[in-house]
């Protein structure tokens, strides 16, 4: 239980920090628009790393969104039955995720290696590396899938004890805010 | 594996899946896992992450984290009360006056954010004690705050109008004109209806007997002016092709925060918990489109998508049955499935057959947007069905059934006046410059 709540911890604050990113994608497009309408001249950067800012934080938020309990579900059957029925639901649902989750991780890495070994860089005049974004995504990728083989077995002891106290319950939502 | 058994397989397994509960997400992603392995084995896989990684790529998408936070940032501070309360001194003495404007908030609400789930919610959280304290009858008050909420992916920003424009290739400020000629007309529908239903039948919605004086109303509107220009600013530059959505969303969501910092509402407590609730949000749509992106690769690879095109295109029927058809297939599915599902699994295998048939492209989005508002509020599994139980937990699902009725003929005849007369839309989705 240690080991998981040190997962949790770790996690609520990655995303926490991630979430932060936002106002870097603000500020970077906001300069954007006043550098191309006050100063006369489009940057080079802004759209590139625009890209980089967003790819990067679109992935990086899914492990903290799997603990808000933010991945829509429709609940016809997770509301009504008993405790064990509900975990039992549950580890189905984070099995989908460990599935996807693993060949994505698997995938990213070599994804990731690749454009670090050949050095690629984007297309765009910018030739910036591309490494960075595709290590995020390595990164964002393996942590949710961490956070579900965690989710995963805290349902599965819920299976064999409905009552078991787990930290912090999976599926209570609002916990992590 | 023909494409027959693949088609069945992979939306019979994600079916499945998600009536057991299973993420939409998940859903998607292992089920493209699976029939991927089947089909092209392990080496086959990498399409999955190379899909993925064009949507972290594409910069159209990143305008959806900046709208949801415009949204947040809005619905975190005060400005939705104070709005509620310029439109509830201005809503006057006629009967169903206050219900009226409700219908009116609920819409400019849809302006400031891209969710059904937001301008639903917070207008009946804002909307429902004064109107139960007027003595308006509950179903009458349900029913209105449901449709009129699902304005909220149809008047722009929307984020399934980008989705769309993402998945077509459609202009987003051509898209955005389009969802806001459509969703006043129907604001207007809804107005009309309650002003009629009102005015035969006062007990429903009894006239207030006091205005409050000039200077207060005109008070009112002080602090709301500043909001208000924000957004319309945002469309103004998009429609006039100044900022790209994705632009526009930035100046915009930095205006938000100005303008709450204004209103000195603006603290580090605030700033920290509308960075965590984007993120998540955000998360919740990403991870869907990343899904999705895995499972159409996978379909399609697997000869799916053009196989239901041509299957499609080879039923022997007039091209505006076949128009019908499509929206009627869409209409069905918004009943089950969430609308950014439908948009990505749906749209690549519908859109060659528009264009192949010579229709206006933005004019047949605009229908489909529409059916998928729609699918928000038709029993048995409409979100805003749900949304409105938790406002009004008392209230039997049947009786919201029944008070959606109504509405939801009104947005069907909405969609077919549309439908035959497309220039109620296509006359202004031509002005936006791209």
């Amino acid at each position: 239980m240690v080991l998981f709540k040190a997962i949790d911890a770790l996690n609520i604050a990655i995303g926490k920090t991630i979430s932060l990113l936002i106002w870097a994608g603000i500020v970077v497009l906001c300069y954007e628009v006043v550098a191309r309408y006050i100063f006369g001249q489009p940057t080079l950067w802004a759209h590139g790393y625009t890209q980089r800012i967003f790819g990067s934080y679109f992935v990086l938020v899914g492990a903290y969104t799997l603990i808000r309990n933010d991945h829509v579900r429709v609940d016809l059957l997770l509301n009504t039955g008993s405790a064990r029925r509900r975990a039992l639901l549950d580890l189905l649902n984070f099995s989908f995720l460990i599935l996807w989750g693993a060949v994505l991780s698997w995938e990213a890495f070599w994804f990731f290696e690749d454009s670090w070994r050949f050095g690629e860089v984007d297309e765009s005049a910018l030739r910036h590396p591309m490494w960075p974004v595709k290590l995020a995504m390595f990164a964002g990728v393996a942590l949710i899938t961490l956070q579900g083989v965690v989710e995963a077995v805290r349902a599965m002891i819920r299976i064999v004890n409905p009552d078991a106290d787990l930290g912090r319950a999976a599926t209570a939502g609002s916990a992590a805010q | 594996m023909t494409p027959e058994l693949l088609t069945l397989g992979m939306f019979g397994m994600l079916l499945v899946a998600i009536l057991l509960g299973v993420s939409l997400s998940f859903a998607l992603g292992g089920t493209a896992v699976v029939f991927g392995l089947l089909m092209f084995g392990p080496n086959g896989m990498f399409t999955i992450v190379s899909t993925m990684f064009g949507s972290m790529w594409s910069i159209l998408l990143s305008a959806i984290p900046l709208f949801v936070f415009i949204g947040v940032a809005l619905a975190r501070s005060r400005i939705a009360e104070d709005l509620y309360h310029a439109f509830y001194l201005w809503s006057g003495r006629m009967p169903g006056g206050l219900l009226i404007g409700t219908s009116g908030f609920a819409a400019t609400l849809s302006a400031m954010t891209g969710s059904c789930a937001a301008s639903t919610v917070t207008t009946g959280l804002v909307g429902m004690p004064a109107m139960a304290q007027r003595g308006y009858d509950r179903r009458f008050v349900l029913g209105t705050i449901g449709a009129s909420g699902t304005l909220g992916i149809l008047i722009p920003p929307s984020i399934t109008l980008i989705l769309i424009g993402m998945q077509t290739g459609q202009s987003v400020g051509r898209l955005f004109m389009g969802g806001l000629v459509a969703g006043l007309f129907l604001l207007a529908m809804f107005m009309a209806y309650v002003a009629i239903k009102s005015w035969r039948n006062p007990a429903l919605a009894p006239p207030s007997d006091t205005t409050a004086p000039l200077a207060e109303r005109i008070g009112s509107l002080r602090a709301v002016i500043l909001p208000l220009m924000v957004i319309l600013s945002v469309l103004v530059s998009i429609f006039a092709g100044i900022a790209t959505p994705t632009e526009a969303a930035a100046v915009g969501a930095l205006a938000v925060v100005l303008s709450v910092a204004i209103r000195g509402e603006l603290t580090l407590d605030y700033m920290r918990k509308i960075s965590h609730d984007t993120a998540s949000m955000t998360g919740m749509v990403i991870w869907i489109v990343f899904g999705a992106s895995a499972f159409v690769a996978v379909y399609g690879g697997g000869g799916g998508t053009r196989f239901m095109t041509s299957f499609l295109m080879g039923i022997e029927i007039e091209p505006w049955m076949m128009i019908l058809l499509m929206q009627l297939i869409t209409l069905i599915l918004g009943m089950f499935l969430d609308p950014i599902g439908i948009i990505l699994l749906v749209l690549p295998i519908f859109f060659p057959i528009v264009t192949a048939l010579g229709y206006d492209p933005i004019w047949f989005c605009i229908l489909f947007q529409l059916n998928l508002c729609i699918g928000y509020i038709s029993p048995p599994f409409g979100y805003n069905l749900f949304y409105l139980k938790t406002l009004s937990p008392q209230t039997p699902i049947l009786e919201i059934y029944k008070a959606i009725f109504p509405f939801f003929f009104l947005m069907l005849a909405t969609g077919a006046a549309i439908f035959l007369f497309p220039e109620i839309v296509t006359s202004f989705t031509a002005i936006p410059a791209r």
